[in-house]
């Protein structure tokens, strides 16, 4: 069994981005960045697939610069067995480019099970697995946050308006994650150093396939508007916040 | 205005770690954050180790971090062990002292001194986190003066008599076995590996202490302790072994000091910034200023000497005076750091809501732990003068 799982080189959730003074993207001067945490339960998955399956093989691909080698260590690190980094010289913002990058990588790699995040918290697009499912031609699961696996196949949760969904799965199948309901496993100091002797391929993505969208800039959000305190006595607090609701903010 | 992962980098320390070495680091940062920081504060006040995280820091590696791969360890370098050491007290002095006394007084003393068989019965299973150890030295009557030592071990045929207390020993209670030094009848240093259990060995944890609560300390108690030679480390060289050990554990502690420092400071930094008196942040007024650049000058200065020891260290190069200079040093910024923080903090730094009393209450016992600031001030006087201030 071959189960891939995509991982992506993002910022740090943590730490607040700005925005270049030429608006042409943000300013990444120093900034840590960390695997994508939705695919971090897309690892975890995986890593749980094969762990009962008790056989199989956990690839960890990434798109992206020379960087996402880190992001694909930290996978092995998880217990990936390899990685393999679609390697291009910038950043790609296309969602259609990187799905076209991916599908024409895996087509030829026969998966049984493509696992992904929901969406790379970066860009915030999403679109990823729905384009790779239509290019590979695989049925695709979105937004699943649990997974069990039984003899006959998996049985997949969502969580929708409705109710909990329960979904019978077989392969081939992409599944992209949600928050899941389990946790994914903290790397140990010894899958770090196991992480180093693990293969990672590199392949040169020469040709860039064609992309669809161009983004054209950047504005950074605005700056939240200072809060207001009444330093009045009761009652007369509540008369003006009363006064400013209705007046000002025209809320009430 | 900068953010903490820019003043982390200031000086440009970053691209002197590898790329493995931060990853490490990273991977503690993330275990700290997530299964201490939330619970420290409590742990802190009900004067508790967290037991209950042995098998996940075993699991995460924590045991056996430089120990060769032949008895379970990671084999890992002194830099890297040394972020392990900051990142750990980062969280906590007293989570680190658990730690450091396992790896770097209790393995460290089996595998030096130990014979293989003692290496393989006790190793792999301290990797595993199964058995924890402890390090005895210090005494009521014997602290900064360890050669005045007055535990007897007599020689009885193929058998050890222990008689002695052990006074102020991490992990004292909790821990499985407990390396101990006596002295002989003729006043020759041993060490001895003493199991829990055996008849004659007890220990009584101190739940007095205002520092360092979240670590077990305790007395070890020898009332005719009798074992067989084939627990007694076999390869010690005197006196001088017993200082072996403790000089690993300093190395650690220097970065300790570093992770205990930066908490300090990276909280004193937001609240300062955030805190309105007289209708400005408290991070306006000079004063403030001041004391956030003196702290951020101490931390990048206490890192740098990390950083050269370590890589001293890796090339065999540092010695016992190394360690001493930069114990010395940054023990005592740290100290001076948590309590800058905690003035910044005004009254909610008195809370374990913050960090930096806890920290700073800590560092009084680091200051003292495993030679005392003027110990390590007449260690490297003596290199300095050729003068031994204490023969
Ligand atoms: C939390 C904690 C954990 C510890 N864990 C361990 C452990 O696991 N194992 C272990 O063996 N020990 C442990 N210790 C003991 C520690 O190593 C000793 O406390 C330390 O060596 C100092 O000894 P002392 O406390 O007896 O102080 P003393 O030696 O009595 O010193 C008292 C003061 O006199 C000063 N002084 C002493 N001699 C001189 C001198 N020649 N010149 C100038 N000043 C001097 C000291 O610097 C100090 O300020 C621990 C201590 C603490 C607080």
């Amino acid at each position: 069994m071959k189960i891939f799982v995509t991982v992506k080189r993002v910022p740090d959730t943590g730490v607040p981005l700005r925005v270049k003074s030429d608006r042409t993207g943000i300013d990444r001067e120093g900034l840590p960045y960390v695997i994508n945490p939705y695919d971090e339960y897309a690892t975890e998955a995986a890593l749980r697939i094969k762990e009962k399956i008790g056989d199989g093989e956990v690839i960890a691909v990434s798109c992206g610069t020379e960087d996402s080698i880190e992001t694909i260590r930290h996978a092995l690190a998880m217990g990936a067995d390899r990685g393999v980094l679609l390697k291009v010289n910038d950043e790609i913002t296309d969602s259609v480019q990187t799905a076209d990058i991916l599908s024409d990588y895996l087509k030829s790699e026969n998966p049984d099970f493509i696992l992904m995040g929901k969406k790379a918290v970066d860009y915030d697009r999403g679109l990823v697995p729905a384009y790779l499912s239509e290019k590979l031609g695989f049925p695709l699961e979105t937004c699943v946050t649990n997974m069990e696996i039984k003899d006959s196949g998996f049985v997949l949760e969502r969580e929708t308006e409705y109710g909990v969904e329960i979904i019978e799965a077989r392969s081939p199948l992409i599944i992209s994650f949600e928050k899941a309901k389990f946790e994914p496993r903290f790397p140990s100091l010894r899958g770090v150093m196991m992480a180093k002797k693990k293969p990672v391929d590199v392949n040169e993505i020469s040709n860039l396939p064609a992309n669809s969208t161009n983004i054209l800039s950047y504005e950074p959000p605005p700056e939240r508007k200072k809060g207001k305190i009444i330093d009045l006595p009761f009652p007369d607090n509540v008369k003006e916040l009363v006064k400013l609701l209705k007046e000002e903010s025209k809320i009430i | 205005m900068a953010e903490i992962h820019e003043l982390r980098n200031f000086y440009g320390i970053e691209d002197y770690y590898t790329q493995e070495e931060k990853m490490l680091r990273n991977t503690v940062r993330e275990f700290v954050k997530d299964k201490i920081l939330p619970y420290i504060g409590e742990w802190w006040l009900k004067g508790e180790f967290p037991k209950h995280l042995i098998p996940e820091m075993a699991k995460l590696g924590l045991f056996g971090i430089t120990l060769p791969e032949k008895y379970g360890g990671l084999g890992l370098g002194p830099v890297s062990y040394g972020l392990i050491m900051e990142e750990l007290e980062y969280g906590d002095s007293g989570i680190r002292s658990f730690c450091s006394v396992h790896n770097s007084l209790a393995m460290y003393s089996i595998y030096t001194f130990g014979s293989e068989e003692q290496k393989n019965k006790y190793l792999p299973e301290m990797v595993k986190g199964k058995l924890i150890g402890c390090y005895g030295l210090t005494e009521p009557n014997a602290g900064s003066d360890p050669f005045s030592m007055e535990t007897k071990a007599i020689k009885k045929g193929s058998k050890w008599i222990l008689n002695g207390t052990k006074m102020w020993i991490t992990n004292g209670s909790l821990a499985d076995i407990a390396i101990v030094w006596a002295k002989d009848e003729e006043k020759n240093f041993h060490g001895f590996i003493l199991e829990k259990g055996i008849k004659g060995f007890s220990s009584n944890e101190i739940k007095t202490k205002i520092s360092m609560r979240a670590s077990d300390t305790s007395e070890l108690i020898m009332e005719d302790v009798e074992i067989d030679d084939s627990y007694r480390l076999p390869d010690t060289v005197g006196f001088k072994s017993c200082l072996m050990p403790l000089n690993e554990a300093r190395y650690g502690i220097t970065w300790g000091c570093v992770g205990s420092a930066w908490a300090c400071f990276e909280e004193a930094l937001n609240h300062s910034k955030e805190r309105i008196q007289f209708k400005k942040p408290i991070a306006s007024f000079q004063l403030t200023q001041k004391k956030l650049v003196d702290m951020f000058e101490d931390i990048i200065k206490a890192e740098l000497l990390c950083l050269h020891l370590g890589r001293l260290k890796e090339k065999g190069k540092s010695k016992h005076y190394h360690v001493s200079l930069v114990k010395r040093n940054n023990t005592r910024v740290a100290l001076e750091i948590a309590r800058t923080a905690r003035e910044i903090l005004g009254a909610y730094g008195i809370t374990t809501e913050y960090q930096s009393m806890r920290h700073s209450a800590n560092l009084e016992s680091v200051h003292t732990y495993e030679g005392t600031y003027e110990i390590h001030t007449l260690i490297v006087g003596k290199k300095l003068t050729d003068i031994d201030a204490v023969e």
